[in-house]
C-alpha cells in the first residue's frame, strides 16, 4: 500500500503534463474567444457629433443594454419562431427516414447493402453551401429541370421559394444532407446488438416487424437520443442554407434565422457588440434546450431501467 | 449609369429606346402587350446600389450634414418619386420582381426573356458572363430622364481613395492618391489591371477605352458615349451608415417587391432604420 502510494507521488505531475496541451488549446481557442465575446456584449461604441476625426468613436460600457435590446428585438424572436417551424419539419422527417433506412439495411434479406449505405450517406459529404446552391438551382422555375417536366406535363408549378413551401424547400436540403449521417449512427448501433437476442426472439415466434419494433428500436434508443440531440443543435444554428438561398429570392430576409441576424449585425451593420450579445443568447438557449432534452431522455431511461 | 437594351429585340417588337422614365414605363407595357411572357427588365431588391444611383439621378441627397449633425434624406421627395415609379411598374406586372444575379436572371438575359437592363459602365463584363449567347446584340443608351429637358445620370457603385487620420505619412499618401487617380500611366494600369472606369475625364477615351468592349463590338462609339454620359453624373452624398441603409433596403424592398405592395412604405422603413441606427450609435442627427 505504502509503496504503491510512493510510486504515485513520483508521477504526480504526469497527468497535468498530459493535460497541458489540451488546456492551453482550450483556453486559447475556446475560453478566450468566449470571454472576448462576453466582454464585447457588455460594451458598445459611442459616437459623438458627425463621427469624424480622431476620438469621435469611443468604446464604452453598455451594461446589459445589448441584451435587453436583443431580447426586445422582434426580428430575433421572429427568426427563432421561423427556425422552430423549420426544425419541426426537419428533425422528425430526417430522423424518421434515418431510422427506417437503418432498419431496412439491417433486415435479413437485403442486397447491395454497402452500395445503398454509401448512396444514402453520400449527400452528407457535400458541403452545406454547395448543397443549398444545387437545390436552389432546382427550385428556380426558370432553370429547374423539374419545372420543365411539370410544364411539359401541364401540371401546376408551385413556387417553392415563397411562404409555407419555402420551409419545405429549406427542410428538404437539410434532410437530404443529414439523413445519411444519422442513418449511419443508428445503423452502427443496430449492428452491435448481439445475435442471440434475435435468435431468442425468433424462437419465440417474433416476426421481422415485431423484432424491429420491440427489440431493435428500444435497443438503439440511446443513438436516437444522440441523433436528436445533434439535430436540435444543428437546427438552432441553421445558417448556410437560408443564406445561400437568400440572393435567389425576395422571400428570405437577411435576418431569416437568428444566426443570420447575428451575422448581419456583425458584418452587415458592423455592430459586433449587439451581435456578441445575440450570439450569447443563442448559445444559452441552445445549451438549455439540448441539455434539457438530454436530461429528460436520461431520466426516462433510468425510470425504465428501474422498472 | 445608362440604359442597356437588346437592339435586335427592340427592333423586332417595334420598341423605341425610351428617353424619359414615362416612355420607359410605356415601353415596358408595350412589350407586355406584344409578348406577354417577356419583361423589359426586373426590379431587383438585392443590389441597393442600383436604387441609390436612380435616386441620385432624381436629385436625392441621402446623407447631408448641418453643423455637427447628420441629416438623412432617404425618404425625400426625389427618392419617393423613384420608389413609387418602380413600385407601380411591379404592381401592374409591367416588369418582373425577381432579383438579379441569380441563375434564373442569367437565363432570362441570355434567352431574351428580359430585354433591357438599367446598369452602369461595367455592365459589359456582367453581361459577358450572364448572357454569353447575346454578344453583339446589345446596345447602350443614356439613362431615361425624369423630364425631357434634363440630362442627368446617377452612379451605381464606384470607389475612391482616402487617407485615414491615423496614417503616419499623410501628405505622402495624399500625393500618391492624387497620382493614382490623375496620372496617365496609373490610370491605364487601373483600367487594365483593376477594370476601373476612371473619373478623370482625360483618361476616359485613352488606353483601354479606345476600343469598345468585345461584347459591344457592334457599338463602335461605346466609350465616347460613356464619356458623354459620365459628364452628366449627379453629385452624391454618402453618410456613415450606408451599410445599414443598404441592408434595410434589401429586406424592406424584397418584401415589397414580393408582395407587390407599397414601395413608399418600404422607403420609409429604410429611412427609419437608418436614422434609428445613427441615433443608437450616438451620432448627432438633425430631424
Amino acid at each position: 500500500m505504502t509503496s504503491a502510494r510512493r510510486r504515485s507521488y513520483g508521477v504526480k505531475g504526469a497527468p497535468y503534463a498530459f493535460l497541458l496541451p489540451a488546456v492551453i488549446l482550450f483556453a486559447l481557442f475556446f475560453a478566450l474567444p468566449i470571454g472576448y465575446a462576453l466582454w464585447l456584449s457588455l460594451h458598445k461604441v459611442k459616437v459623438s457629433g458627425l463621427g469624424l476625426g480622431a476620438g469621435a468613436r469611443k468604446e464604452v460600457w453598455a451594461g446589459i443594454g445589448n441584451y435587453t435590446d436583443a431580447l426586445t428585438d422582434s426580428e430575433l424572436l421572429d427568426g427563432a419562431l421561423r427556425v422552430v417551424g423549420y426544425g419541426a419539419i426537419v428533425v422528425p422527417v430526417m430522423l424518421g427516414l434515418a431510422l427506417v433506412f437503418a432498419l431496412m439495411l439491417d433486415a435479413d434479406k437485403v442486397r447491395l447493402t454497402p452500395f445503398t449505405r454509401l448512396a444514402i450517406f453520400l449527400p452528407y459529404a457535400i458541403p452545406g453551401v454547395v448543397a443549398a446552391l444545387l437545390w436552389g438551382f432546382l427550385y428556380l422555375p426558370d432553370v429547374s429541370p423539374f419545372y420543365f417536366v411539370l410544364d411539359k406535363l401541364g401540371m401546376p408549378q408551385p413556387d417553392l421559394l415563397d411562404g409555407g413551401p419555402l420551409y419545405l424547400a429549406l427542410s428538404n436540403i437539410a434532410v437530404w444532407g443529414g439523413t445519411g449521417f444519422n442513418m449511419i449512427v443508428i445503423y452502427t448501433s443496430l449492428r452491435s446488438i448481439p445475435a442471440e437476442v434475435y435468435e431468442a426472439a425468433k424462437l419465440d415466434g417474433a416476426t421481422p416487424l415485431q423484432i424491429a419494433l420491440r427489440i431493435k428500436i428500444p435497443m438503439v434508443a440511446p443513438s436516437l437520443v444522440l441523433t436528436f440531440f445533434f439535430s436540435i443543435i444543428a437546427t438552432l444554428q441553421v445558417f448556410s442554407e437560408p443564406t445561400t438561398l437568400k440572393p435567389l429570392t425576395n422571400s428570405v430576409s437577411t435576418t431569416w434565422s437568428p444566426l443570420m441576424k447575428v451575422y448581419q449585425d456583425a458584418f452587415g451593420k458592423g455592430d459586433i457588440y449587439s451581435a456578441a450579445a445575440e450570439a450569447t443568447i443563442i448559445a444559452i438557449v441552445t445549451l438549455v434546450l439540448s441539455f434539457g432534452f438530454l436530461r429528460a431522455a436520461n431520466s426516462r431511461n433510468k425510470q425504465e431501467a428501474a422498472r | 449609369m445608362m440604359f442597356y437594351y437588346r437592339e435586335d429585340l427592340f427592333k423586332q417588337y417595334g420598341l423605341k429606346v425610351p428617353t424619359t422614365w414615362e416612355e420607359f414605363a410605356q415601353t415596358a407595357r408595350d412589350l407586355k402587350k406584344k409578348a406577354p411572357d417577356k419583361d423589359l427588365t426586373t426590379f431587383s431588391a438585392n443590389d441597393s446600389g442600383l436604387f441609390a444611383g436612380l435616386a441620385q439621378q432624381a436629385g436625392a441627397k441621402w446623407w447631408t450634414t448641418s453643423g455637427e449633425k447628420w441629416k438623412v434624406g432617404i425618404d425625400d421627395a426625389a427618392t419617393q418619386k423613384v420608389a413609387t415609379f418602380w413600385g407601380d411598374l411591379v404592381k401592374e406586372d409591367a416588369i418582373d420582381n425577381q432579383p438579379m444575379y441569380t441563375p434564373a436572371w442569367n437565363k432570362a438575359l441570355n434567352t431574351g426573356k428580359q430585354i433591357a437592363w438599367v446598369s452602369a459602365v461595367w455592365a459589359p463584363g456582367t453581361l459577358t458572363t450572364a448572357a454569353p449567347d447575346t454578344k453583339g446584340k446589345w446596345a447602350m443608351a443614356p439613362l431615361p430622364q425624369w423630364s425631357a429637358s434634363e440630362n442627368v445620370t446617377g452612379s451605381w457603385g464606384g470607389s475612391s481613395t482616402a487617407v485615414t487620420t491615423d496614417s503616419g505619412h499623410k501628405s505622402a499618401a495624399a500625393k500618391f492618391a492624387a497620382w493614382l487617380n490623375t496620372d496617365g500611366d496609373a490610370l491605364a494600369a487601373l483600367a487594365k489591371e483593376g477594370g476601373i472606369y476612371p473619373a478623370a475625364s482625360g483618361a476616359q477615351l485613352s488606353g483601354a477605352f479606345l476600343k469598345s468592349p468585345d461584347f459591344f463590338s457592334n457599338q463602335a462609339d461605346f466609350y465616347t458615349k460613356a464619356a458623354e454620359i459620365a459628364k452628366t453624373t449627379a453629385p452624391s452624398a454618402w453618410g456613415p451608415n450606408v451599410n445599414v441603409a443598404y441592408t434595410s433596403f434589401k429586406d424592406a424592398f424584397a418584401a415589397a417587391a414580393k408582395n407587390k405592395s407599397d414601395f413608399g412604405a418600404a422607403l420609409k422603413t429604410m429611412q427609419d432604420d437608418t436614422v434609428a441606427d445613427l441615433k443608437k450609435q450616438g451620432f448627432g442627427v438633425a430631424e
